[in-house]
């Protein structure tokens, strides 16, 4: 398994060092200015050794935040203890966040004044059936925070063609429910809709796009998976806190939120006139947030003039790129920028390569179509209904990835 | 000692971290010499305050020192005044002493013994968590002298009640291990018990034992096989994605081959199997034919969910599980999942790619759907890029190839420059794989020649030469055209490629080559060195082909390079001038010179990177690496021939007695007593109890009122006692005389009683005698040939015996003679009056045909219907009692043992939605209004199954949950056992040869050869009937299938050798194929 467990900064110094047995070969992630590497020369489950090793800086990023050499030096003995209990031997284990939080804290570990209960309560939660919730958690007010978080990706050809497109969503989920509720979530999921009888069907031509087709979806260890299986319901104890419920994959009619026509010509050796145009395409009701897009100038670049319509555009030296950034816009509207670009002549003959144009965007709705149809919540020992949790349902459709 | 201890660590510490090294390596040198200076004076201060009353000091201490570890610097000094706070009160002080402690103990192995009493204190602590870190740090501390004490905690911890003390054990185990190889008995021990617990916490750790200790030892996991694959979705994910690893190797090693040798590399399978029965269907014809063990087949299903894991490690194992042990046809599904896991982080998107890669080039058709998934992205890494075009390369097909050619223009024109060139091999690559479009990528290629950057030429040449080699009947046209491509292109490599090609080729283009030379003669001085020398290779080639218009160019060319400047080129010419150009100097070789410039040159083959790759197991580093990772277990071929799937049975008569309290006493009853009885004890009232039970039981199953007639019916029941006290006989596996005599003279008992008029009772009791004795086997031999005589007069007799009965009977027995033989034949021996009376009275027997005999006792195998886990405290086990069902007579009765688990009352149990395919019927039970917390009852049910083994599906409901159940019957409890005598068996058999006839040759071990032992395993798998035999060396075995009642006829034929014929006549052909699947390693086992 792992032979060892090793933290650098950029400069090949070690923060932290594991070492479990004298193994070679590695494999190594990185993170800003950090490389996690491990080392093994045992015959593992590649995948397994990465995974587990992103896994380590969620868990990391879950203690302390943003990992930088600066944090990871301050918190070192907090990572020996993390590595202590998520790594024994070169083993990984049960590295849920929730879970661990329960007895190693920020502030190291908890002192030994704990009440025997609280002990108690820890080990039930190690050991028990359901290593992500602790028993007995109480709110005021029972509430739920759905976040459907999508983004759209897209292949495009030279020629503009959309070669593929899909989706990958999460379903992210907030809960402060008291005590171990039962939940049952349901979506516009194709296939559970279909099976719920013609009634729908019916609605599902009218309206057009009712349900959705997920090709693919993943879920958090607190889903039953084989409910999910069998009946394709979806239902679960939720951890307490944000975790992430479920994540899905859909390529079948997916709306594109905008649309960006580049325009580029050459005028003589010197200069270069670039026009874009975005389109919005979605309900006129609705705002985008947060766009940004990146026109890539040619490396030999030495004055770009740029006039916009809406937002502010600069071209960024550094980046290479004409940065343009809109607050907000409504759907089915169209904004233009178009820009001159000085060039350096060169000798270089190679001809510019006109690399791809990136755009990034934060729509609310999503671009797969899913929606989340209910959340059920039961609670079978305390006094609270499924009437009584607040439900908050949010959609963010965002850019790539 | 301190410089002892240097002497000790610093080695330590270099081989353990590679990088480390290096890393010392760039600081180190700076001020190593003032470093340790005041790393000295700054341990002075740590004593101090590590020996201060506060913790708040100690703890500061601490950390430095650890922060001192973790950057390699040696605080091995400090190791006295550090141990002494292991005993501290302090957690967090503990734990960082821990850290160090597991750091520096091996090289301080006495002042360390000084901490083991603290950890030997706190194994005993109430609280699970310091018990499971107190045996964590413990079995860290790498000191040989306390490897008994270790042993001795894990021994104790893996009894401890806490399952998480209890995993943490079997953490422990790998590390006693690995420090002291000698203790792996013991270990094992350990590991055995470890295995069988039930805690799914404890489950993953144990398997990542065994894998390090002993994973040779399959022989462990065989009785917890099944409980590891049903427990294998709740484990937490690490231990999954080991747990699935090793099964795969256990599944390699104990089953067949799923796949059929026919399949070849491209799944021409997929396309005519759509559903499992038509894939069923379809391998009964086939001359090979295979089952799937059951087990095989749960560990399949079980895994299946977790490719919705979240984590990319499960995924990727459960992946590679598919592909290694399922069907062909099933490894389909895994692709979906792993076309997902391209979605996650690039490290993960590599290792994940290189797998598709392998499987790609095996299987086409797995990933061709998802084509589009793997199009480079201009934001991918090159590494990942270049896994992708090879995938693509692989799934390229006459389909699809000109979407891909489309896309791989516009690959060719990336700005990565590597990945252009790669994208051009794999052109050419699919140029020749595909033959429809070698012209077009030809074409395509020739066209790139002119693209403005030189690798992209360089490599477009590369590949149109190695083409243009492979298929060198057709190029000339190319040539010509590259011969003219020659004025414009400028890079070198591509100029000195084209050169090769033409000077290659100079036969097939007599009137360019010599044109070609003539022009480059005149740029020969402004050329590439590497041009130069390609031009003086054509010069000789065309010198020696067509020497009348070359002669003088060569000679003027081989001139100009007598003077280069490059002495490459100058050493060439001289080369040339001597091999090629007569004169008196020139040796032996020059008659040859032809043969060595124009010899066949090998074509290159243009093949995948990853062709080799796949002897390596998916997923793991050796297949990420391409070599040998240490530890790499190889993947054992299938064998040729399973072993026992029994050793898998879990003890079942336990879990019977646990499970099925109620229902299960009745028919453990006989055998109980049997064993337990003494020899001495008189046969008789045993066959005679048994065949007063089988005599009830046979007359409630089949609804027959025939028990109420005297002789022939009489005879009916007697004919299974026999039969059935032989087979119990052979279970309890006594040789005893005495019983065998008693049994034989019960079989005389009845001879004399009808002599020779029915042959089964005699039979049987010889069966029994085979086994125990040999003197009363002369006599049964003896008893035996008067019987042959009869059955011949028997025969003679049948035809003519017919118009003498009375009509009624007479045409009823007519009618049901032709479709198969009344198992009841009427004596022949009674007058002709009685016999008319007899069939009278039998007329409802006759009707169902064959007569149901009572089964043959097997102990009883529970399955779980439903685990308590998945049923919130309600737990279901069904098994088959193998009687016939009281709800039906087409229906197999199926026995549910309903338990509560949890600490509540369980109200209203019922059975809700059923989900059967078409034509299975259910008979239900009635609810059950609640269960009390640990309370438990059996249930009866009935399911038609209609003789295939299709899954009945069903809700289990209680008051506020239901639960999705399934009920998958082993083909061998669709049978009801038959009584039937040998020439019944032989005559019925003689109708159901050719397509109802499959057979098989299985090999067994010696100690199998046992008629008890081979009766007692066919009704293990089986529920059917014995019938008894004339010659010891075939066994026969007779049933009827449940729902169209069609007879099912089973023969083992010992040969000699230890070899056997396994043959099975009966209509029901697909029933019977699976059977013979079932019953072949059955037999062929140990």
């Amino acid at each position: 398994m792992i032979g060892g467990l090793f933290i650098y900064n950029h400069k090949g110094e070690v923060l932290i060092s594991r070492v479990y047995r004298d193994d070679i070969g590695f494999f190594h992630v990185k993170r800003s200015n950090i490389w996690l590497a491990a080392v093994t020369k045992q015959n593992v489950n590649a995948a397994m050794v990465f995974e587990f090793l992103y896994k380590m800086c969620d868990v990391m990023a879950a203690y302390f935040g943003k990992i930088s050499e600066e944090n990871i030096k301050n918190n070192f003995v907090l990572i020996y203890e993390l590595l202590d209990e998520i790594l024994d031997f070169g083993y990984p284990q049960n590295s849920e966040t929730g879970a661990l939080k329960t007895f190693i804290t920020q502030q190291g570990i908890k002192s030994q004044h704990q009440t025997k209960e609280e002990q108690s309560q820890i080990t039930s939660q190690v050991t028990g059936q359901i290593g992500w919730r602790r028993e007995g958690i109480k709110y005021r007010r029972n509430e739920l925070f759905l976040d459907v978080l999508e983004s759209v990706n897209l292949l495009m050809s030279p020629q503009g063609q959309v070669l593929s497109a899909h989706v990958s969503g999460r379903v992210v989920m907030k809960s402060y429910l008291s005590g171990m509720p039962e939940c049952k979530f349901g979506m516009n999921d194709k296939i559970v809709i279909e099976k719920q009888g013609k009634g729908t069907a019916d609605e599902t031509s009218k309206s057009g796009k009712q349900s959705i087709a997920i090709d693919d979806c993943t879920f958090h260890q607190c889903v039953r998976l084989s409910k999910f299986d069998s009946e394709r319901s979806i239902s679960f104890i939720p951890p307490d806190g944000e975790f992430e419920l479920m994540r899905y994959r859909t390529t079948k009619d997916i709306i594109l939120p905008f649309r960006v026509i580049p325009l580029v010509r050459e005028v003589g050796r010197t200069k270069l006139e670039v026009k874009v145009v975005i389109k919005s395409n979605f309900k006129p009701s609705l705002l985008a947030q947060k766009i940004e897009v990146r026109i890539p100038t040619p490396l030999n670049t030495s004055g770009v003039q740029v006039i916009c319509m809406k937002g502010k555009a600069k071209y960024k030296a550094s980046e290479n790129a004409i940065v343009w950034e809109i607050k907000r816009m409504a759907g089915m509207k169209e904004s233009q920028i178009s820009a001159e670009i000085e060039l350096l002549p060169t000798n270089d003959k190679k001809k510019w390569a006109r690399p791809p144009i990136s755009m990034n965007f934060e729509v609310p709705f999503a671009p797969s179509g899913l929606k989340v149809r209910y959340l059920k919540v039961f609670e079978p020992k305390l006094n609270y209904s499924d009437h009584d949790v607040i439900r908050w349902v949010r959609y963010i459709g965002r850019s790539g990835i | 000692m301190s410089s002892n201890s240097f002497a000790y660590s610093e080695p330590a510490g270099g081989e353990a971290t590679e990088l480390g090294q290096e890393a010392a390596a760039t600081i180190a040198p700076a001020g190593a010499l003032g470093l340790f200076s005041s790393d000295l004076k700054k341990n002075e201060d740590l004593k101090q305050m590590l020996e201060s009353s506060k913790d708040s000091a100690k703890l500061d201490a601490m950390k430095r020192i650890v922060a001192m570890i973790a950057k390699g610097k040696n605080a091995s000094e400090l190791f006295p005044a550090v141990v002494k706070n292991v005993a501290s009160k302090n957690i967090e002080i503990k734990k960082l002493v821990y850290v160090y402690l597991v750091r520096y103990a091996e090289d301080q192995q006495d002042l360390a013994l000084l901490s083991i009493s603290t950890f030997q204190r706190a194994l005993k602590d109430p609280n699970q968590l310091i018990r499971a870190s107190a045996l964590r740090v413990l079995s860290s501390i790498r000191v040989p002298i306390i490897v008994p004490i270790m042993m001795l905690a894990i021994k104790e911890a893996s009894a401890d009640l806490s399952p998480y003390v209890r995993k943490n054990a079997a953490h422990a185990i790998q590390k006693l291990y690995s420090l002291d190889p000698e203790q792996k008995e013991m270990l094992i021990e350990v590991i055995e018990k470890l295995l069988k617990d039930k805690s799914t916490l404890v489950a993953g750790s144990v398997v990542m034992a065994f894998e390090e200790v002993c994973p040779e030892r399959t022989d462990l996991i065989h009785r917890n096989y099944r409980k590891l694959c049903n427990l294998l979705v709740d484990v937490e994910e690490w231990g999954q994605v080991v747990i699935i690893h090793m099964l795969t190797r256990y599944a390699r090693t104990q089953f067949v081959s799923p796949w059929r040798e026919d399949d070849g590399l491209e799944d021409s399978g997929k396309n005519f199997y759509e559903s499992d029965d038509e894939e069923k269907e379809k391998a009964d014809q086939k001359k090979r034919q295979y089952i799937m063990d059951p087990d095989h087949r749960l560990l399949i299903r079980n895994t299946k969910p977790l490719l919705q894991s979240r984590n990319a490690a499960v995924v990727m194992a459960v992946a590679q599980l598919y592909w290694h042990i399922s069907p062909r046809s099933e490894v389909g599904i895994v692709s979906k999942a792993l076309v997902r896991l391209l979605r996650s982080n690039r490290e993960v998107q590599y290792v994940v790619l290189q797998n598709i890669a392998t499987m790609s080039i095996q299987r086409k058709g797995m990933f061709e759907p998802y084509l589009k998934s793997f199009y480079v992205r201009s934001t991918d890494p090159t590494m990942i890029k270049t896994l992708k075009l090879e995938i693509l390369t692989n799934l390229a097909n006459e389909a699809n190839i000109s979407t891909l050619l489309r896309e791989f223009q516009t690959y060719v024109k990336s700005q990565d420059k590597l990945f252009a060139a790669a994208t051009i091999q794999t052109v050419g690559r699919c140029a020749t794989n595909i033959s429809e479009v070698t012209d077009t990528c030809l074409s395509g290629l020739v066209c790139l020649l002119s693209n403005r950057d030189e690798i992209v030429v360089a490599e477009s040449v590369v590949v149109i030469k190695k083409l243009l080699q492979m298929q060198p009947a057709q190029h000339g046209e190319i040539i010509k055209h590259m011969a003219k491509l020659l004025d414009s292109i400028t890079v070198p490599v591509a100029r000195a490629s084209i050169l090769w090609l033409i000077g290659e080729n100079c036969e097939r283009v007599p009137k360019i080559a010599p044109d070609v030379l003539r022009k480059m003669a005149k740029s020969f001085t402004r050329e590439d060195d590497l041009v130069k020398l390609q031009i003086l290779n054509l010069g000789a080639k065309l010198y020696l082909t067509n020497s009348k218009q070359t002669k003088l160019l060569t000679q003027y060319i081989l001139n100009l390079g007598k003077y280069d400047q490059n002495y490459d080129i100058r050493d060439r010419t001289r080369f040339i001038r001597q091999l090629i150009v007569p004169n008196e100097k020139s040796g032996a070789l020059s008659k040859y010179a032809k043969k060595i410039f124009l010899a066949q040159k090998p074509a290159p083959v243009l093949e995948s990177p990853f062709k080799d790759r796949d002897h390596f197991q998916l997923g793991t580093l050796s297949h990420t690496l391409n070599t040998k990772a240490t530890g790499y277990l190889e993947l054992s071929n299938w064998p040729e021939v399973a072993p026992d799937p029994s050793v898998r049975n879990v003890e079942v008569i336990e879990l019977a007695k646990e499970w099925t309290p109620a229902g299960n006493a009745k028919a453990e009853n006989p055998t109980k007593k049997f064993y337990s009885e003494s020899e001495e004890e008189e046969g008789e009232e045993d066959s005679s109890e048994s065949s007063s039970d089988s005599g009830s039981e046979s007359g409630s199953e089949s609804g027959e009122d025939s028990s109420a007639d005297s002789e022939g019916s009489s005879s009916e029941p007697e004919t299974e006692s026999g039969s059935e006290s032989g087979g119990d006989q052979g279970a309890a596996k006594s040789n005893s005389r005495a019983k065998g005599k008693s049994d034989f003279e019960d079989g005389k008992k009845e001879n004399g009683k009808r002599k020779a008029s029915n042959s089964s009772t005699a039979e049987s009791s010889s069966t029994g005698e085979n086994s125990s004795d040999s003197d009363s086997e002369s006599e049964t031999e003896s008893d035996s040939e008067p019987r042959k005589v009869i059955k011949e007069k028997e025969e003679k007799r049948k035809p003519d015996r017919s118009p003498n009965t009375k009509t009624v009977s007479l045409l009823d027995l007519d009618d049901f003679n032709p479709v198969s033989a009344p198992v009841v034949l009427p004596t022949p021996v009674l007058s002709p009056s009685l016999m008319a009376d007899l069939e009278g009275l039998n007329l409802s027997t006759s009707s169902a045909v064959i007569n149901v005999s009572a089964p043959v006792f097997v102990p009883t195998k529970t399955h779980v219907l439903l685990h308590r886990m998945s049923g919130k405290g309600l737990a279901a086990q069904y098994s088959f009692p193998r009687q016939p069902c009281i709800f039906g007579d087409k229906m197999v009765s199926v026995q549910v043992t309903l338990n509560n688990t949890s600490d509540q009352k369980i109200e209203n149990i019922h059975v809700g939605d059923r989900k059967l395919p078409v034509g299975l019927q259910m008979h239900v039970f009635d609810p059950i209004d609640f269960l009390e917390p640990e309370g438990s009852i059996t249930v009866s049910m009935g399911i038609d199954f209609c003789d295939s083994t299709q899954t009945a599906s069903f809700q289990l409901c209680t008051k506020e949950d239901c639960f999705s159940v399934n009920i998958q019957p082993p083909v061998g409890e669709l049978l009801l056992p038959v009584a039937m005598s040998e020439k019944d068996f032989k005559k019925e058999q003689g109708k159901l040869t050719g397509m109802n006839e499959t057979s098989a040759v299985i090999i067994a071990a010696p100690q199998n050869f046992a008629p008890s032992v081979i009766l007692q395993k066919v009704v293990n798998v089986a529920n059917i009937g014995v019938v008894p035999s004339g010659q010891d060396h075939v066994h026969r075995f007779a049933a009827k299938t449940v729902h169209s009642g069609s007879l099912m006829l089973v023969t083992v034929e010992l040969k000699e050798g230890f070899t056997a014929q396994l043959i099975i006549n009966t209509e029901k052909t697909v029933i019977g194929s699976v059977l013979l699947r079932e019953l072949k390693p059955a037999l062929s086992q140990g």
